[in-house]
């Protein structure tokens, strides 16, 4: 096999690159706009790995790249359409809301302002 | 993020709809409706947070009641990054759906603050109380008028609306107290559209554009509200334009109906 053409070598650089994000970003809340660098991965890597094969190059890195892109892509869409999101139960602010419920329900505002409404149509 | 939306003059021409007394109340108190809310970056739609709305008789009174209850919260994916909590809960007189009293509490990373409105139809004012941890505490009073609101009981007072009898295109003021500021809307109905609802399917629905005077947290002209068109009038869909980008919320499930 000879040695990737620079060309190559620049398209799977950028791909790594982009296919590395798009696997960070996929994880964090961010998943689907992981899909951008994922894919743009994914492009740049089959773009590397068209032209290394027609110049007999050496292609196990460029599989790797594209593995490294898909998996991003994949997990994305995974996270975004097979797992729901929700939202956490933080007793803490329930608990604050709860009391201002029990504040106003237990005194007289209530009383009051309905005063305010008497006669007003 | 900032969440929802939402104060007048009086014209005539409402078209056979009273803006003052509702007609029917399509909710019931045990009704729940579960949002999610999105926000539109980098070209793509990314989930944020989950919006429940909730109605709840409040006994022991004089009168019928309801307090109507209004929670915000992040994903817990996104808590690690910014952590968001908003309670509106607004106690509306049923028959009228006037609000009373209106409570927040609100903890956006950890800076909190609670707000207290006071409705004072009689005397036309409500009274504000405001305290943060990060501000000096506010107390003042603001003029209001027999048709003002909060961002609460405004979605719900629209819900008893009977936009049949509305033509689109049709128009009527309303005015909302909202971060402490009297804001003026014009609620205009732009007639029926078809949306997708989860779990539901294609679903008609009355839509509103709500044109605020100036921009205020959101642009004032890039509002918009769907309804369904059935009994229950439904909020299904809103739509609305901050400065950091747009927003949607969308109804993803509804228990406890009316109808």
């Amino acid at each position: 096999m000879k040695t990737n053409p620079t060309i190559v070598k620049i398209l799977v650089s950028i791909a790594l690159i982009a296919g590395i994000a798009g696997l960070i970003l996929s994880l964090t809340p961010l998943k689907m706009i992981a899909l951008i660098p994922s894919v743009l991965g994914i492009v740049f890597g089959i773009a590397a790995y068209a032209i290394a094969k027609s110049k007999k190059g050496k292609l196990g890195f460029i599989y790797m790249v594209l593995i490294i892109a898909t998996i991003g892509m994949v997990t994305s869409l995974v996270r975004e359409f097979g797992m729901e999101d929700k939202v956490a139960v933080d007793e803490q602010f329930q608990e604050t809301t709860k009391q201002a419920a029990t504040e106003t329900e237990e005194g007289d505002d209530l009383e009051d302002a309905l005063d305010e409404l008497e006669d007003l149509e | 993020m900032r969440i929802l939306i939402l104060v007048l003059i009086y014209v005539a021409l409402l078209g056979g709809v009273s803006a003052q007394v509702p007609s029917t109340i399509p909710y019931q108190n045990g009704e729940v409706l579960n949002f999610k809310v999105s926000y539109f970056m980098k070209s793509l739609w990314t989930d944020l947070a989950g919006l429940e709305m909730k109605v709840i008789d409040v006994p022991g009174k004089s009168k019928p009641i309801n307090r109507l209850e209004f929670n915000a919260s992040t994903f817990s994916s996104w808590d690690s990054y910014v952590k968001i909590r908003h309670s509106y809960q607004t106690w509306v007189d049923e028959a009228s759906v006037k609000p009373l009293i209106m409570k927040q509490n609100s903890d956006v990373k950890g800076h909190t603050k609670d707000a207290k409105y006071s409705f004072k139809f009689k005397s036309g004012i409500a009274a504000i109380d405001v305290s943060s941890s990060d501000g000096s505490p506010l107390k003042k009073d603001l003029t209001i008028y027999a048709n003002t609101y909060d961002i609460v009981s405004l979605l719900y007072y629209l819900r008893t609306l009977d936009f049949e009898k509305l033509s689109p295109g049709k128009s009527f003021p309303v005015t909302v107290l909202f971060l402490e500021r009297i804001l003026k809307i014009n609620v205009k109905y732009l007639g029926k559209e078809t949306i997708s609802i989860e779990k539901q399917g294609k679903k008609s629905c009355y839509k509103l554009a709500m044109e605020l005077e100036n921009n205020f947290v959101v642009k004032k002209d890039a509002n918009f509200l769907w309804l369904t068109a059935d009994s229950n009038r439904t909020p299904a869909q809103i739509t609305a334009i901050f400065k950091e980008g747009q927003v949607l919320v969308k109804l993803t499930e509804a228990k406890g109906l009316k109808n």
